[in-house]
């Protein structure tokens, strides 16, 4: 377990295969998601819809059930918004070989471009590092295809919540 | 938004607590908390309004002195007359020392990195939002409640400057959950 100690070394030095001889599963997926940002009167007001694509490495099973994922984020907002994300997270989960569902974790780092627009008619534009996190459900739908729902949080270009769905392919199914 | 994260955490904590045998092993073990959490901007406290939300993190308590964390959470602003409201969204990482073999409380001082995105709104006005990092020191208990679960609570100190407005983040952090271990 002192293998979680790691995780910030790991997050800089970044998935060189260490995962080689962990029996890791490389998944690639394509996600849906929604935003929502906080209003002045304590709801969450919807931003706008966007979709992703993610690279991971999932390591379930491991007594240090450590993963990566390498993300991207398109987001279009209702009223002009853009926002333009490259995230990396380090995932935890717990064991799902043989579950349909099992609960997981994410929380990284993002580099964002983003678009907004002011309330004098001006944008707000840059590109800015942030962070993100979420909890969630995750699992296997027979040996080769995942499945993913999260809610969690958005914070870099804008803070928002987010909700999102994923479907993968878990490529080398030799390892477990 | 304030009492859901304070009922449902409550909730949670009576549950846990209900669902406790005496105390339960204390082998080395992680576990992924959910937990409520609340920031209360101790210097500016008649200015900025308090901000609630959620949080996880892995928790990591190894039968030696050295615990460990790495998570995130996000607190939302609330309405508060015409306070400036800060929604607050963190990845923190931070390694402390636990005292003792106690094996159903473990009392815990921990210091910390956080990396944080700040979003200061003011009613009326456009949002100031950046990214800033700041520190921490921690304290709290873990107790398990079974082998397989535990419960957590800590109070923590924030420090930090609000990118955009320059303002003293200084804010105490409270949190309380309950998670579950990764092993069998």
């Amino acid at each position: 377990m002192r293998r979680l100690l790691a995780v910030p070394l790991l997050l800089v030095a970044l998935p060189r295969p260490a995962a080689a001889d962990c029996g890791c599963m490389p998944i690639a997926a394509v996600s849906a998601l929604e935003m929502r940002t906080p209003d002045d009167h304590g709801g969450l007001d919807r931003l706008g819809t966007g979709v992703g694509a993610s690279i991971m490495l999932l390591n379930p099973g491991d007594d240090a059930p450590i993963g990566f994922e390498l993300s991207t984020l398109f987001v279009r907002g209702d009223e002009g918004e853009r926002l333009y994300d490259l995230g990396l997270s380090v995932l935890v989960t717990y064991d799902f070989r043989d579950e349909l569902a099992a609960p997981m974790a994410a929380f990284g780092l993002d580099m964002s471009a983003s678009s907004l627009p002011r309330s004098d008619g001006g944008k707000d534009q840059g590109v800015m590092a942030g962070v993100h996190g979420g909890i969630g459900l995750h699992g296997l739908v027979g040996d080769g295809i995942y499945w993913r729902g999260m809610v969690g949080y958005h914070g870099a270009g804008i803070g928002a919540v987010v909700g999102q769905v994923s479907l993968g392919y878990r490529f080398g199914k030799g390892g477990h | 938004m304030r009492a859901t994260v304070f009922s449902s955490t409550l909730t949670l904590l009576l549950l846990a607590g209900a669902a406790a045998p005496a105390a339960a092993g204390g082998d080395e073990g992680a576990a992924l908390i959910v937990q409520g959490t609340m920031m209360a901007p101790v210097g500016e406290k008649g200015r900025v309004a308090d901000s609630y939300g959620w949080g996880a993190e892995v928790r990591v308590v190894p039968d030696d002195p050295i615990t460990m964390s790495f998570g995130g959470y996000a607190v939302v602003g609330q309405p508060d007359g015409d306070k400036q409201m800060r929604d607050v969204y963190s990845f923190v990482y931070d390694i402390g020392w636990q005292p003792g073999k106690m094996r159903s409380f473990r009392p815990f001082l921990a210091v910390g990195l956080d990396v944080l995105w700040v979003t200061s709104r003011t009613p009326g006005e456009d949002a100031l939002r950046g990214t800033t990092l700041g520190l921490h020191a921690r304290t709290g208990i873990v107790h398990a409640i079974s082998e397989r679960w535990m419960a957590q609570v800590t109070a923590s100190y924030l420090g930090a400057i609000v990118p955009g407005t320059g303002d003293d983040l200084g804010g105490l952090v409270l949190q309380a959950g309950i998670g579950k271990t990764f092993e069998d």
